[in-house]
């Protein structure tokens, strides 16, 4: 509460503190009326609480009088403790409602804990002399100082709140002494644990319902022993399972995974860009300039003579070499890799320089043949020119050898092409927008449909654009179309018969202009209609797509030849090359509406396809490797690159093995899960439903792992995936069990204790003896070792201990259950 | 006594007309590219509708010839719980003290909301198709005083006359909304009503004008136990979930969650829900000092101000971090109306019915007659029951079969009716 705000720029607690001091000085003053004043501004300006209607509202007058007293009275006026005066000082002083909450707060900061319990206490403790005022500032410290409480004047308090809580409550008046009891009473439950035997007194004797409510908000906020704590509370209870489930979603921590904010671009375009033409300028420049300034240099300076005199001949000959080394490691790279990575591996910096060199040595020559009185000059140039071609073409040999490596090749790709990979991005994110402006263009026009396959009606006049591209609409055109009389008469219609947004073939039908029987379309109109279709060049997503293709080939090929570590690092220059170009398609952040969805990135389905059908015929550690490079592509995506319905789409394509279908279901269901992708949910559990059905236990295990981390990252859908998981399990069967078992204990570690409730029953309904059961499979070290790994592959879902979690659910069940079924 | 009795029992059923099947109403809901039903209608359509309805009023008032003796007000309400095809309803008009009073007998006018959410051609048809069942409605009942002929299947041939009016008011909109609504100043000028129609975009710009119809639609909350349990189901649905605090520290999180179990927030936001959807407006205020907690203001005693204000109309001050939830909305006015309206008139008919079935009842030992009265008159009160409960299921219904039963404590203790 008395956290730094900022006031006119300085932190507020400053400000306060210099306030109160300066106020404390003024006091020493005799009471002028304008010493006074000085004193009520620098008092209200001492108030941590401007919001509260607390002393800062009084007259001048009264401040300056509370300011001047001594004690309580000043220490609430000045916001500040002075030394002597304690807790029950401040208490003593509290005779009207607007020095409650300032006294309550100068109380929770006293040093003096025990005194401090000591007076809320007493004062709670004598609560018909002292007055409503006191009371509320007694319970309002209690609530925020609990846990310094002394357990005997704990348990007393809560006794005294817990009648005052009791009460019924008028929802038209302002909350009074009774809420301020409740906060108090849960606080203290939260905080002292040694009184939970007070508590479960209290829980026999069928407690109401506002006591319920006190006690369930008061262990939801208790930091250890929880699960215990709730499964005793039960035990006491021995509420029916309604009034237990309703206990329990009280207690319930509601976790859900975060909204995904949208990365901004992360390298800028305009930097990347100049960079790059930099170190380009810098390759082609630099030899010319060290040989013209080393030649200056040389003669004039040093004086000394070229030991070498480059003819023409020389010169041409250097060229000649270099085109050859050109051309040869062109082929080398050509040979050696696919593609687009080939084209670029053989274009090094160094080459670059080693032209400007050959070049740089040639002009030299000439200079000297033109001007011989530059002969000394020239000379020098040459040779360095021709010094410095040789060291080029050195680290030119050098870095295509390197890079005849894939792996190699495929960083040097990513570092060369990194600003037209975030290009593409960028384009994309632009189409993006203007695909949703497309779509929203065209549901205000009645002229204009969307229909899902062309319209099947001879009469139909085709749009069909002359080049391969992403299909956009012309605003202004569209809308100078619909104006026409035809079209606003409805006699003639425009049906976009392809998705906005998305590629485009060439001469394919996108739309098509239909019209009434009494209308024949002029050519004018149905120009018209093809000016307000526009299809942008998709080259540079298309480039993107390429080297992604060419990089999961490469890295597949490399698995499969045994070279895991060259097709990891060819893996992880994927995932560079997606996360550049997702950067710039996240660039502008695009808000949806509703049902609106934006075009798929093309490079990710081809990434994420590729990688899919590749890992359809791997197992072992390759296997794995390939599942790490998709899970790193996921976690890429955002909710509206809809990565986890991609994956599931080619994955069936794909046909893999049980154990790899299950694996990328465990993947995409769990990126899913953290995108709040609901619709990405439903396809998997209908996928996983039917595997199961058709008797896969991988796809049983993996549903159980979808669940148990549904309780950590999706709290308001946990029933749910308990409910859905319950009806593909056979509780009577010990491997199902041992599913219950795992997500019981997740669902305790994540502190949803009405699920894991629900798998109690479920269990114990199913089979009594399950309790012995779940407690055996706690002391079983083989199971406890493969829950261990099994949660850690699935996001952690069991916490840091997965056997004490197992084991705590195990004593869950006994205590829970007896007291519910009971 | 049974004459008046009869008159009363006439009167309830002036303005309570069926469901039209409009020619604008085809296609709404089946042609995706169709405007439709607009679930959250913006200013330009508010103002497109008001601009149409008070076109269609001055062309009404224009035709008319004699001097007014059947004044009708028309207004919108923005519809968020009802079923989509309630295109209007008949606001019961009741007196200073809250009681049911006869507009047409009083000269006062007939007010009718029309849903502004629907197309404007469909509003526009749906008046004229009120208006002509509220014109053959009247025309039946005169002739029924007239004869002085039996009530007891009033309900049958209000019906009967209802589907007459609305084949005639069909056939005619084939012409245009225009002709229609001059013919149907003119059939009413041939049964003696002068037909005067105004429009007023909203039937309660302030609180005080809706005060007086409180109690009883407290009543009607209270009485009609199907409506009721609807009530708690869209409030269960809307109000009755587990709060839901994202972002943030897990510690804040759950702080803030335990602050909203223990002070019972969500109970004061069920609160406040119930008394917007029954009485139109219901308020959540924060408190300003620690810790935080809310409560409920009386709909009674409080006035709608913009940007989360309230004037609380006893202490007669402006209270700030206000809540306010509205049942149907108006435009042009923070204040809302009750969805609970739609069964008031209901509540009257109940009433009146009960009443007549009373007397008779007691005079049933001295007066033969009285008991086959009596007997009549339980059998159109049941009937009027079922006809409430199928209209209730029809703008309603939906609740019933999408949104579970909410929980036992949704509201305070001690507060399951108002």
């Amino acid at each position: 509460m008395n956290g730094i705000r900022h006031r006119d720029g300085l932190p507020a607690r400053m400000v306060q503190r210099l306030a109160s001091r300066l106020a404390s000085l003024l006091l020493v003053l005799p009471n002028w009326k304008l010493i006074d004043y000085l004193i009520a501004v620098l008092v209200r300006a001492a108030q941590p609480l401007p919001w509260a209607p607390d002393i800062s509202g009084l007259p001048t007058s009264d401040v300056a009088k509370m300011a001047r007293a001594r004690g309580g009275l000043r220490a609430i006026a000045l916001s500040h403790l002075e030394q002597g005066v304690g807790p029950s000082d401040l208490m003593s002083v509290v005779s009207e409602g607007y020095l409650v909450q300032p006294a309550a707060r100068l109380i929770a900061l006293h040093p003096d804990a025990a005194a401090r319990s000591e007076t809320i206490y007493q004062s709670i403790l004598a609560q018909a002399e002292v007055g409503p005022q006191r009371l509320a500032t007694a319970f309002l410290v209690t609530w925020k100082t609990a846990e310094t409480l002394q357990t005997s004047h704990a348990s007393t308090i809560l006794r005294h709140a817990l009648v005052l809580a009791n009460q019924p409550i008028d929802p038209y008046q302002p909350p009074g002494l009774h809420v301020l009891a409740r906060q108090a009473a849960a606080a203290i439950v939260a905080e002292h644990p040694e009184l939970d035997p007070q508590l479960h007194e209290i829980l026999r004797g069928s407690p109401g319902r506002s006591v319920i409510e006190i006690i369930a908000s008061g262990l939801h906020v208790r930091r250890r022993g929880i699960g215990n704590a709730v499964a005793d509370a039960l035990a006491a209870w021995r509420p029916d399972r309604a009034r237990a489930r309703s206990f329990l979603k009280m207690i319930d921590a509601r976790f859900e995974a975060g909204p995904v904010r949208p990365d901004r671009a992360k390298r800028s375009l305009l930097r990347s860009r100049i960079s790059s033409a930099a170190i380009l300028l810098a390759a082609i420049l630099v030899p010319a300039l060290v040989s013209v300034v080393g030649a200056m240099l040389a003669t004039r300076t040093l004086d000394i003579q070229s030991p070498a005199h480059p003819s023409l001949t020389a010169g041409l000959g250097v060229l000649g070499v270099l085109f050859a080394v050109d051309i040869y490691t062109s082929e080398q790279t050509a040979a050696r890799l696919p593609g687009v990575l080939a084209r670029y591996a053989s274009r090094a910096r160094s080459l670059v320089t080693a032209y400007a060199a050959a070049f740089t040595m040639i002009g030299a020559v000439v200079v000297e043949r033109l001007w011989p009185a530059s002969a000394p000059e020239s000379t020098w140039t040459a040779t360095l020119g021709a010094a410095m071609f040789v060291g080029a073409s050195a680290f030119l040999l050098r870095a295509v050898v390197a890079r005849l490596h894939p792996a190699n090749a495929a960083a040097a790709f990513i570092r060369n092409r990194g600003w037209a990979v975030t290009r593409g991005g960028l384009v994309l994110n632009a189409i993006r927008i203007e695909s949703l402006k497309g779509k929203t263009l065209v549901a205000g026009l009645r002229s204009v449909r969307l229909v899902a396959s062309p319209v099947s009606t001879e009469v139909r006049h085709r749009i069909s654009p002359r080049r391969r591209g992403f299909l956009l609409l012309r605003t202004r055109a569209m809308h100078r179309l619909t104006a026409r009389a035809a079209w606003q008469e409805g006699r003639l219609t425009l049906n976009v018969s392809h998705s906005i947004g998305t590629i485009v073939r060439a001469h394919e039908e996108v739309a098509s202009v239909t019209s009434d029987e009494d209308t024949v379309p002029t050519s004018g109109e149905l120009r018209f209609a093809e000016r307000a279709i526009r299809v942008r060049s998709a080259r540079p997503v298309d480039a993107v797509s390429e080297a992604a293709a060419v990089l999961v080939e490469l890295a597949g090929d490399l698995m499969d030849s045994g070279d895991h570590q060259a097709a990891d690092r060819v893996g992880q220059s994927l995932v560079e090359l997606l996360d550049l170009h997702l950067s710039g398609v996240h660039h502008r952040h695009i808000p949806l509406d509703g049902d609106e969805a934006l075009p798929v990135v093309p490079p990710l389905v081809t990434a994420l396809s590729g990688l899919a059908s590749r890992a359809a015929g791997l197992r072992g550690r390759p296997l794995e490797l390939m599942l790490g490079l998709i899970d790193d592509v996921l976690h890429l995506a955002r909710e509206d690159d809809h990565a986890p319905v991609i994956l599931m789409s080619v994955a069936q394509s794909s046909q893999p093995s049980r154990h790899v279908s299950s694996e990328l279901l465990r993947l995409a269901s769990r990126r899913a899960l953290e995108l709040k992708d609901e619709a990405a949910m439903v396809m998997i559990r209908r996928h996983l439903e039917r595997e199961v059905a058709g008797g896969s236990t991988e796809h049983l295990q993996t549903g159980a792992d979808v669940s148990a981390l549904a309780m950590w990252l999706d709290y308001f859908r946990a029933t749910r995936y308990w409910e859905w998981l319950r009806s593909i399990l056979d509780l009577t069967r010990g491997d199902h069990v041992r599913i219950a078992v795992r997500v019981g204990a997740a669902a305790l570690e994540a502190r949803v204790f009405s699920v894991a409730l629900d798998i109690v029953v479920d269990l114990l309904s199913a089979d009594p003896r399950n309790v012995e059961e779940a407690s055996r499979l706690a002391d079983d070290p083989a199971f406890i070792a493969s829950e261990r790994l099994r949660a850690e592959l699935g996001g952690g879902y069991l916490g840091a201990s997965p056997g004490d979690a197992v084991s705590r659910f195990a004593v869950f069940l006994k205590t829970a259950g007896t007291a519910v079924s009971g | 006594m049974n004459e008046a009795m009869d008159d009363r029992i006439w009167k309830m059923s002036e303005a309570n007309p069926q469901r039209l099947m409009l020619p604008a109403a085809q296609g709404v809901f089946s042609d995706p590219q169709h405007p439709g039903y607009l679930a959250s209608p913006d200013d330009s359509h508010l103002e497109r509708a008001g601009s149409a309805v008070e076109q269609l009023a001055d062309v009404l008032n224009k035709a008319r010839r004699g001097s007014p003796n059947l004044r009708v007000a028309l207004h919108h309400v923005i519809n968020s719980f009802a079923d989509p095809l309630l295109y209007l309803f008949h606001l019961e008009a009741l007196d200073e003290e809250g009681n049911p009073k006869d507009p047409i007998g009083t000269g006062d006018p007939v007010h009718i909301a029309i849903v502004a959410n629907q197309p404007v051609e469909l509003q526009l048809e749906a008046i004229l198709g009120f208006l002509g069942q509220l014109i053959a409605r009247q025309q039946h009942l005169s002739r029924l005083r007239e004869r002085h002929e039996s009530i007891a299947h009033l309900d049958a041939q209000m019906l009967s006359s209802d589907q007459v009016s609305e084949t005639q008011v069909i056939d005619r909109l084939r012409y245009g909304w225009r002709a229609t609504a001059e013919a149907t100043v003119a059939k009413a000028e041939g049964l003696g009503f002068g037909l005067a129609v105004e429009y007023r975009p909203a039937f309660a710009p302030a609180a005080d004008e809706i005060r007086h119809r409180l109690p009883r639609l407290r009543r009607v909350y209270n009485e009609m136990e199907d409506l009721r349990h609807l009530i708690d189901r869209i409030v269960g649905a809307i109000a009755g979930g587990e709060s839901r605090v994202s972002g943030s520290a897990e510690r804040m999180r759950l702080s803030l969650q335990q602050r909203t179990t223990v002070t019972g927030t969500m109970r004061n936001f069920a609160q406040a829900m119930r008394d917007a959807l029954v009485l139109g407006n219901g308020y959540v205020r924060f408190t300003e000092t620690e810790p935080l907690g809310a409560y409920n203001l009386r709909p009674d005693a409080a006035e709608p101000l913009a940007s989360s204000s309230v004037r609380d109309l006893e202490a007669g001050n402006e209270l700030s971090g206000v809540l306010h939830f509205t049942g149907f909305e108006q435009p042009g006015t923070p204040v809302g109306l009750g969805v609970c309206e739609l069964m008031l008139a209901y509540l009257t008919q109940r009433d009146v019915i009960g009443e007549a079935i009373r007397n008779m009842q007691r005079f049933s030992a001295t007066q033969p007659e009285a008991a086959g009265l009596a007997a009549e008159y339980t059998a159109l009160a049941d009937r009027q029951e079922r006809d409430r409960q199928d209209r209730l299921a029809a703008l309603l219904g939906w609740w019933s079969k999408h949104v579970p039963v909410p929980a036992d404590d949704l509201y305070f203790e001690g507060q399951s009716r108002l």
